[in-house]
């Protein structure tokens, strides 16, 4: 465990406190929270092969497509 | 609940140029370690990263794969051979043994699908039921077209 000191508007400090009476722990509330808003922006652990590159911008709509091209001029599979 | 994925969404998801990239890198996180990626899709992913990505990026996927971050399907007998006669029942579209593959396991496993293949899925729907459950259906997808 880490400890951090933070500043919350009051109005997000009166959110949580609200949580934290039914969880019955402040910083837990505050972990749950934040874990389930990560998860949903999908913003951290994010797998390192998501967004690792950089192809065409119609790569997966016109998938076919660049398999039959690929495969026109010898391509690997 | 399983998700198994079709080669589309995880090419999306690999390439960040790519126009429904924030779409799939949504949907792949949210599925997490209940996607189930068949191996054939795996040998195409690798491929078109490989052919029309970057070598590092087809790397980073293939050891996601390997590591446990997803589930692999390897097409056993049984659903090799599902596989193959769903290709054969819809002998119309040439199928291939990819789309087929997700058919088979999703039938299998009693899975949503997740593909932008909307086209395929749509057309050959499962042998019970009336239609694939998707993870995203076509609304969804077109409103997500080259968002940053």
């Amino acid at each position: 465990m880490v400890r951090r000191t933070i500043s919350l508007p009051a109005s997000v400090d009166a959110k949580v406190l609200k949580i934290a009476e039914e969880e019955g722990s402040y910083s837990a509330a505050v972990a749950r929270l934040v874990e389930e808003g990560t998860k949903r922006s999908g913003k951290v652990d994010q797998p390192d092969w998501i967004g690792s590159g950089e192809g065409p911008a119609d790569l997966s709509e016109n998938l076919d497509k660049y398999i039959r091209a690929a495969l026109r001029r010898g391509g690997r599979r | 609940m399983a998700v198994v994925a079709d080669s589309t969404p995880l090419i999306a998801a690999a390439s960040r140029t790519d126009a429904f990239h924030q779409l799939a890198r949504r949907l792949v996180t949210a599925a997490g370690r209940d996607l189930i990626v068949p191996d054939p899709v795996i040998v195409e992913v690798d491929w078109m990263l490989r052919d029309r990505v970057d070598l590092l990026t087809a790397r980073r996927f293939l050891n996601a794969m390997a590591t446990g971050q997803y589930r692999r399907a390897t097409l056993s007998p049984s659903l090799f051979e599902a596989a193959r006669a769903i290709d054969e029942r819809h002998a119309d579209l040439d199928l291939g043994l990819v789309d087929a593959s997700v058919m088979a396991v999703a039938e299998a496993t009693d899975s949503v699908v997740l593909t932008f293949d909307f086209t395929h899925f749509r057309a050959a729907p499962p042998a019970r039921g009336r239609a694939w459950r998707l993870m995203v259906d076509e609304s969804e997808y077109e409103r997500w077209r080259g968002r940053r």
